[in-house]
């Protein structure tokens, strides 16, 4: 049954091609902090980690607090040693919900708009 | 998610681009089809030169025309606002400031100096000099195309960027050299099977020769290219059969299925009836030629409507496929069913026989047509008998890929939905043993088993979403979202695992890697969050600790930690009781220099203690970020050379190629 187990998979890939796991991913890679985090200390900038090498003219994120003002530090930008990540600063943040929403160009000329959110926990 | 266009501006800039692309391709085409088919002095042949250069001028203009379109509504796509493309400072910083613009320029610039070139008198009386400008003419038409693939889905694909960039320009080179010749090839036989045009005749045959040989090497490059862009930009497939690009794509092949059976016959056929003069050979094989070539033109301009709207559309890669049938095939579906895998075995071989003899039959000249139907019927019977046996029930979700990826954080999330949504059915533990579950028609799933691993994290998006009615569970979908669904479904797959787990000991297994290390971020202190993941490269011992009955290892842990980091070996320690107040609380002495997590243990620890549960837990992850070793103890001080004896087998091994962890889902 071994040899049958072996042969099985060689003999049938000759047949046809299988839907095999596709690497592709969600655009977003990663975040810090990630979506959904809570976390105890604010943290001092917003990270975001894309599959694809973006394009800095047209790539902005914007932080807002649960009544929508924008609390970032305005200077959003695509990191020039990798062309992947956009981050943007913050201030001490205080406790609450946050949105990060962001709207990104790829070079291959997608535009791609989401968010996600992290709390800010209160420390007591 | 992509902006959507709205739908008038959407057919708006696919017109733009189809226009764009084709009057490009044309123009290679055509300068390409004039040194193809060779210098002549016959006045027909003159005639008909002057023309398509005449052509190449006006599809080098349309291409430039269509191109302000184009860059236009990219302006309105990247502003996310439609009154952009009208503006020109909008454009400017597309031109200027993104790699689309930079590609625009660089190829509106080539057909400029095309088009001036073209509408120039040059003096082509010298071979030489004819072979220099119509050259010329080629080049720059190509230096004007093969830019384009720096500015498509090629651009954005990582690794291997060049790999994708090259295979795309080539492949948009060898559709030009091919669709634009068509219509030069056309007009060319067309009029040399006019009375007047009778002076060309030869020089159209051979044209039509030469051109043919040239575009079947076309055919076979565009085959290849297109089979690695495939590859890179669908490569499953669940995204060429159930996503937009995929079926694009899907189109794009039966039209150029068709093209091809029309050149097929060109080729075969009628093109070796030119030479002479007949009922069906010389003029009228010519004039027929001449319209199956417009024919197959118009089904690769076509093709090209097919190309501006995959163009357009985010690559299959991306976008979550919606599998349209009710099975799928896998090998999953043996895993212990002896006698079904013998029969597929047989099955295939048989096929595989009937394979062989099909290429024979097709390959030799007698017995051509009892081999061909005796190796279809073998084909057929051996797919019929390999294939059922493989099946697997598939639903709209199966490939579709978890949008919350595979975390503690998650799965700690998850286990909290299960208790509320799930455990009434299924039991505390996943074993199918709720209270609840008593009267439904089938018995609840054990959720530990290892026929999980048949499942994919689609097929359970899908039960638990739509529920599953002939056995009674019902469909959750508008009491979870479907983050929360995937935060569940990520719980089951750690619990499944982690059920496999219980066998895993302290001594690892060579080269076994199935326990993939659930990622997880933490702090210490203020110090901002790490990931498990960061560690990559690295070994990893995640320990589990409790004060005060594992000081005596922890101490242990602190004072050998030089020989462990000189191995490539981490070490995060884990309150199992998340106290924030972890590291004053482990003491001075020894001085611990590994990672005390100080905020985010709770998570790691409903996660990972679905794989081990003891008052102290070790576990090895190595450099792929697999679990290898289980350490299960009370936290008293052991012989730290076991520990290191492992993990110089972990160093010795190779580091498989195979994808990472997180990529590989169940």
């Amino acid at each position: 049954m071994r040899v049958a187990r072996r042969l099985v998979p060689a003999g049938l890939a000759v047949l046809a091609l299988w839907p095999a796991a596709a690497l592709a991913h969600a655009v977003l890679v990663k975040s810090v902090p990630a979506q959904r985090a809570a976390l105890v200390e604010s943290p001092p900038r917003v990270e975001l980690w894309f599959n694809e090498r973006l394009e800095p003219a047209y790539s902005k994120a914007l932080v807002t607090n649960e009544a929508g003002t924008q609390v970032d530090l305005r200077d959003v930008a695509v990191s020039p040693e990798d062309s992947r990540r956009l981050a943007v600063s913050l201030p001490p943040l205080a406790p609450g919900r946050y949105t990060v929403s962001f709207r990104v160009l790829s070079v291959d000329g997608h535009v791609i708009e989401s968010k996600l959110t992290f709390t800010v926990k209160d420390r007591r | 998610m992509a902006i959507r266009y709205t739908d008038r501006v959407y057919a708006l800039g696919l017109a733009a681009r189809w226009l764009h692309l084709a009057s490009s391709v044309l123009l290679v085409g055509a300068a390409a089809m004039i040194v193809i088919a060779g210098r002549s002095d016959r006045a027909t042949a003159l005639h008909w030169e002057r023309r398509v250069l005449a052509s190449a001028w006006g599809w080098a203009l349309a291409a430039l025309a269509s191109g302000l379109v184009v860059i236009g509504a990219q302006t309105a796509l990247f502003e996310g606002r439609a009154g952009a493309a009208f503006e020109p400072r909008a454009i400017e910083r597309v031109l200027l400031e993104t790699q689309a613009g930079h590609v625009w320029l660089v190829r509106a610039g080539f057909l400029a100096i095309l088009a001036a070139f073209l509408s120039l008198r040059v003096s082509v009386e010298r071979r030489a000099d004819w072979r220099a400008a119509r050259g010329e003419a080629v080049l720059l038409g190509v230096a004007a195309l093969l830019p384009l693939a720096a500015a498509g889905h090629a651009a954005a694909v990582e690794p291997d960027t060049a790999r994708a960039i090259a295979s795309d320009g080539l492949h948009v080179l060898a559709a030009g050299i091919w669709v634009g010749g068509l219509l030069p090839l056309a007009l060319l036989l067309k009029t040399a099977a006019t009375e007047a045009g009778a002076d060309a005749r030869p020089y159209a045959v051979l044209a039509a020769r030469r051109f043919s040989r040239a575009a079947l090497v076309m055919i076979v490059l565009l085959a290849a290219t297109g089979t690695v862009l495939a590859i890179i930009h669908v490569g499953s497939v669940a995204g060429l059969v159930g996503t937009s690009y995929g079926r694009l794509l899907l189109s794009k092949l039966a039209l150029l299925a068709l093209a091809l059976a029309f050149a097929a016959l060109n080729r075969s056929v009628l093109l070796g009836r030119l030479g002479g003069d007949g009922p069906t050979v010389g003029r009228p094989a010519m004039r027929r030629l001449s319209s199956f070539v417009v024919v197959e033109a118009i089904l690769a301009l076509a093709i090209l409507i097919i190309v501006a709207a995959m163009n357009v559309t985010p690559p299959a890669r991306h976008e979550p496929p919606v599998w349209p049938f009710t099975i799928r095939l896998s090998f999953a579906a043996l895993e212990g069913r002896a006698d079904e895998a013998t029969r597929a075995l047989i099955g295939s071989q048989i096929a595989v026989v009937g394979l062989v003899a099909l290429i024979t039959g097709l390959a030799m000249r007698a017995w051509r047509l009892p081999l061909a139907a005796v190796a279809l019927a073998a084909l057929g019977a051996g797919v019929g008998l390999a294939l059922p046996p493989l099946t697997i029930d598939a639903y709209p979700t199966t490939y579709l890929r978890p949008s919350v990826p595979y975390q503690a954080g998650a799965i700690a999330a998850g286990a909290v939905l299960y208790q509320t949504n799930c455990a009434g059915c299924h039991g505390p533990r996943g074993a199918g043993d709720g209270p609840d579950g008593r009267g439904l028609p089938r018995p609840p799933a054990d959720l530990r088993a290892p026929h999980t691993a048949q499942h994919t994290a689609g097929d359970l998006f899908w039960w638990i979403s739509h529920g599953i009615p002939e056995s009674g569970m019902p469909g959750f979908v508008s009491r979870l979202g479907e983050e929360q669904c995937w935060e569940l479904i990520n719980y089951l797959r750690a619990l499944s695992a982690g059920y496999a787990a219980r066998g895993m000991g302290p001594t690892i297994e060579r080269d076994r890697r199935w326990l993939v290390a659930p990622d997880f971020t933490f702090s210490v202190g203020p110090t901002p969050p790490h990931a498990l993941k960061d560690y990559r490269g690295r070994n990893v011992l995640v320990v589990l600790y409790a004060l005060p009955g594992a000081r005596a290892r922890m101490s242990q842990l602190a004072q050998r930690e030089g020989t462990l980091a000189m191995l490539g070996v981490e070490v995060i320690a884990v309150p199992i009781n998340a106290d924030p107040d972890a590291i004053r609380r482990l003491g001075p002495d020894p001085r611990v220099m590994f990672p005390v997590v100080t905020e985010g243990a709770e998570t790691i620890v409903a996660a990972y203690r679905l794989f081990a549960v003891a008052p102290h837990v070790e576990l090895l992850v190595d450099r792929q970020g697999y679990v290898r070793a289980i350490t299960r103890g009370t936290g008293e001080a052991t012989d730290i050379d076991a520990l290191v004896a492992q993990i110089q087998q972990l160093n010795a091994e190779k580091i498989a190629a195979e994808a990472a962890p997180e990529e590989h889902v169940h």
